[in-house]
């Protein structure tokens, strides 16, 4: 008898809980926008879950929920059995096991590809000679070995895309998180990129999340879980990898 | 990469913004450099005028702001001269006024006879011939500023006066000087019987001790005189405290202005970067290390805005020294304490306007991330 509370993939059950929310709900502007009205989903060690809906659905809300960006209004989010909202220091809970993929890149305009990608490492105790070390193995690593002392302005979107992946990669987390990484990106970009996580997931054994609407992006993921109206889709369980 | 490297280049690629900000400091610090320099150079002027004559005291009216103080009765200058401990004594009466092509310059005279005649030096010419002469000796900047030679003569007081002879002092108020018998200036000022200076030199065996007694005594006498030892004269001087007086005016407005200007900088730079300040929360920085990184970027701006300062006061004493009748009478000394107080003055406002746009980025939220530029 599956638990209700454990979204709709129980094909695994032998697989350890990564992450997980129960009953979480969050609303904004007084109440007047109900983003989440009691999500429960339950992610194991190692999946790649496509989070797809409308826009307005509350799947990036979501998100933000599992990134330890947000906390609920009510109900609560585990992170390896432990509850975020309860957690003195949600900042380096982010920075030690959650690396963050947005739409827009977001790197910083001043900064070259290397310096990037050391960002998040500033909280970490790693000397600088190994932070940089670091990130150019990230950069080799998604393929932009020559391009690391080229500032964000000089890299084309997809490329731009790929530094944003290896700074997410820089404290190593457990968890990725992936708002619309193509969402800015050509066909060509988009493949690639999706290529690239679609290997971290397979070869670091990676736990991926990404919110989508590209019914294509999502193909990629091993489990889709549709957000409508801000909650979890019953009707729409699909755990077979590389349906749209 | 460090966090440096990141501050560091933050104020770099607003170009613009930031060297009008830092300009903005810069102004406010030049001028306070510049003022203690100038008030330094008093002080120093005064100083090495007294050491020239050799005057242990100076005694005068108490007046504010007015440099030059005004005049009282010689007859005073008598009766202090008789009280023990007093070896010799001076009456001066010196003026402030344009003289010919100059706006400003000192018109001093001297008690005929006086000791403070003594330490003049004349490398030409000749001293005048008695109390009555009316002839002018020039300091040497003096004769230089106003081209004038001796055998020339000088329209001074409503009336021509014949230069009879310059000289040479180590004093620079002197040497940018006109002197002239006490009561030949008298006579022409309508400062009949007046002084406005008594310069009084100690006995053999008088000490700093028992000299200041002799101060106090003076000033238990003759209400509303302030005597003082050459040591402390200069910092007593009236123009050396309007001078500090300014300094201080300045010191306050700068501190308005530059607070202002940082952190009007600060705030906008703060504004603009909302989405990366809340890339940064989003990917693990800590609130202390966003309002590190803000403080950091503030106190920057205020230590390179107050090394600017210090080297535009620099660069304004050297313009204002083009002009031969500044550059011959006032000097603008810049001392390391004047340097260190600036810059370190200009790093804590940086540091203190940084506070608040700093607070505000600490508490921008990391979801702001999300949204699509």
């Amino acid at each position: 008898m599956p638990d209700p509370r454990h979204g709709n993939n129980m094909e695994e059950p032998q697989k350890s809980c990564l992450a997980e929310t129960i009953a979480v709900t969050r609303s904004y502007e007084n109440g007047r926008v109900r983003a989440l009205r009691g999500v429960d989903l339950r992610i194991e060690e190692g999946d790649f879950v496509a989070i797809t809906g409308s826009s307005g659905s509350g799947k990036t809300t979501l998100l933000q929920m599992l990134g330890g960006l947000d906390t609920p209004d009510s109900g609560e989010v585990m992170f390896r059995g432990q509850v975020l909202s309860e957690m003195r220091d949600l900042s380096s809970f982010r920075a030690r096991r959650v690396g963050f993929v947005f739409q827009s890149f977001h790197l910083l305009s001043t900064l070259t590809a290397c310096e990037n990608v050391q960002v998040p490492m500033v909280e970490s105790p790693l000397p600088m000679k190994e932070r940089e070390q670091r990130a150019i193995q990230l950069l080799e690593e998604v393929g932009l070995a020559e391009r690391i002392h080229h500032r964000p302005a000089e890299l084309s979107g997809g490329e731009r895309q790929r530094v944003a992946i290896a700074r997410s990669l820089a404290n190593e987390p457990d968890l990725l998180l992936a708002d619309e990484p193509t969402g800015n990106l050509d066909r060509e970009s988009t493949t690639m990129v999706m290529e690239l996580l679609n290997r971290i997931h397979r070869e670091n054994g990676m736990t991926l999340i990404l919110v989508t609407h590209d019914p294509s992006t999502a193909a990629y993921a091993h489990r889709q879980v549709r957000m409508s109206d801000g909650l979890v889709d019953p009707n729409d369980p699909d755990p077979s990898p590389g349906a749209p | 990469m460090r966090l440096w490297t990141m501050v560091s280049r933050n104020l770099r690629v607003r170009r613009m913004r930031t060297a009008l900000t830092l300009l903005g400091i810069a102004v406010g610090m030049m001028a306070i450099v510049a003022l203690m320099g100038l008030a330094r150079g008093f002080e120093n002027n005064w100083d090495q005028t007294l050491n020239a004559r050799g005057t242990d005291v100076v005694v005068n009216r108490i007046s504010t702001g007015s440099p030059i103080p005004a005049p009282f009765s010689e007859e005073v200058a008598r009766e202090i001269s008789a009280l023990p401990g007093i070896e010799d004594s001076g009456g001066v009466l010196g003026v402030l006024m344009p003289v010919e092509n100059l706006p400003m310059i000192l018109v001093t005279s001297w008690e005929w006879e006086s000791y403070i005649w003594n330490h003049l030096e004349i490398v030409e010419g000749r001293m005048q011939k008695n109390g009555h002469e009316k002839a002018v000796l020039l300091g040497k900047s003096a004769s230089q500023m106003l081209r004038k030679q001796v055998g020339n003569s000088l329209q001074l007081l409503g009336s021509e006066f014949p230069v009879c002879g310059i000289y040479e002092s180590t004093s620079m108020i002197e040497s940018g000087a006109i002197v002239i018998p006490l009561g030949v200036m008298q006579s022409h000022s309508d400062n009949a019987g007046k002084i406005n200076f008594v310069n009084l030199r100690f006995s053999p065996g008088v000490d700093k001790a028992r000299g200041r007694e002799i101060c106090d005594q003076i000033e238990t006498l003759h209400n509303g005189l302030s005597a003082s030892l050459a040591s402390e004269a200069a910092q007593r001087n009236s123009t050396t405290q309007a001078v500090k007086g300014m300094t201080l005016a300045v010191t306050l407005l700068s501190m308005v202005v530059g607070l202002a200007s940082v952190m009007n900088t600060m705030l906008m730079s703060v504004f603009e970067r909302t989405v990366e300040i809340g890339v940064l929360r989003a990917i693990g920085w800590k609130a202390a290390r966003i309002r590190h990184m803000i403080l950091l970027e503030a106190t920057l701006l205020g230590i390179s805005g107050g090394v600017l300062g210090v080297l535009l006061g620099f660069l304004v004493r050297e313009l204002l020294y083009l002009f031969p009748s500044i550059s011959g009478t006032i000097r603008i000394e810049i001392g390391l304490e004047a340097i260190v107080f600036t810059v370190l003055f200009a790093t804590v406002v940086g540091a203190l306007s940084g506070l608040y746009p700093a607070i505000r980025a600490s508490r921008m939220k990391p979801t702001v991330a999300f949204r699509h530029q």
